[in-house]
């Protein structure tokens, strides 16, 4: 018999995996990011850059977003509020995110 | 010659997740009727200690998932703008939906290692077979789409 998780350690990654996938894809359709990455120079920048500087990368930017907001939310949500969130939840979300992005991304195959 | 070494051991990863998060989808899909106990089927669902994938998974998920995250330097720089100028579009568009569905898995594995690791609430059954499932269909979506990239040019696309 295992031992139970501790209750911090539950509500934690269910506030996290709740959070997570809603900041991702708020983050990437409106191209909001913590930095932009250019790889040929390998340099972070807050902003953009002028075209010199080669094509910028702004995936690793949403993505730290995303993970900084859902490990904050995952610690600052009091554990009786995530005990009250319907299970549910824990699987529609990222599904809704999931074909958000799918029918956001028709935009590459219409001529 | 690093990158190329990395993306054949990204695409060997890929396959073993394949094969664990699949077994798992199977072993969570609800069966319609009672089963044969000798089914083939029967017996590919029943392992001892399922939960026992779940670390299996995660590692091996995030193992892709930030191979996957270096390479894709590789392709912002070499490949996406060779897709853009020769108007494969619907390739480059396959590939943006791979890398976000990579990330949303990366969301998803706190709530699916949890829901494997102490399914005790009400409801966490069911919400672990949706998740279990979803993760499944991330993980195959993602490995059709960087396999038909990487062999764009032999597929004649």
């Amino acid at each position: 018999m295992t031992r139970p998780l501790p209750s911090r350690l539950v509500s934690a990654l269910t506030v996290f995996s709740l959070v997570f996938p809603v900041v991702y894809t708020v983050a990437y359709y409106n191209e909001w990011a913590l930095f932009w990455f250019y790889p040929l120079v390998g340099e972070l920048y807050t902003n953009l850059q002028p075209p010199s500087r080669g094509p910028a990368m702004i995936y690793y930017g949403w993505i730290v977003l995303a993970f900084v907001s859902a490990a904050l939310a995952g610690a600052i949500v009091p554990r009786r509020w995530a005990a009250h969130l319907w299970v549910g939840w824990s699987w529609i979300v990222p599904l809704a995110a999931t074909l958000f992005t799918l029918a956001y991304e028709t935009r590459w195959f219409q001529g | 010659m690093i990158s190329a070494a990395l993306l054949i051991i990204h695409g060997l990863a890929s396959i073993v997740l394949i094969g664990a998060i699949t077994h798992q989808a199977i072993m969570v899909w609800p069966a319609k009727h009672a089963e044969q106990p000798q089914a083939f089927f029967t017996r590919l669902r029943s392992l001892p200690q399922p939960s026992i994938y779940a670390n299996t998974v995660v590692i091996l998920y995030a193992a892709n998932f930030f191979l996957g995250a270096f390479l894709y330097t590789s392709y912002r720089v070499d490949v996406r703008p060779y897709l853009e100028d020769t108007g494969l579009f619907l390739a480059a568009g396959a590939f943006e939906t791979k890398e976000h569905i990579a990330v949303l898995g990366l969301g998803l594995l706190p709530a699916y290692w949890l829901f494997w690791k102490e399914p005790s609430r009400a409801g966490s059954v069911t919400a672990r077979s949706y998740i279990t499932l979803l993760l499944a269909f991330f993980v195959w979506w993602n490995f059709i789409i960087g396999h038909v990239l990487n062999n764009i040019r032999g597929l004649g696309l």
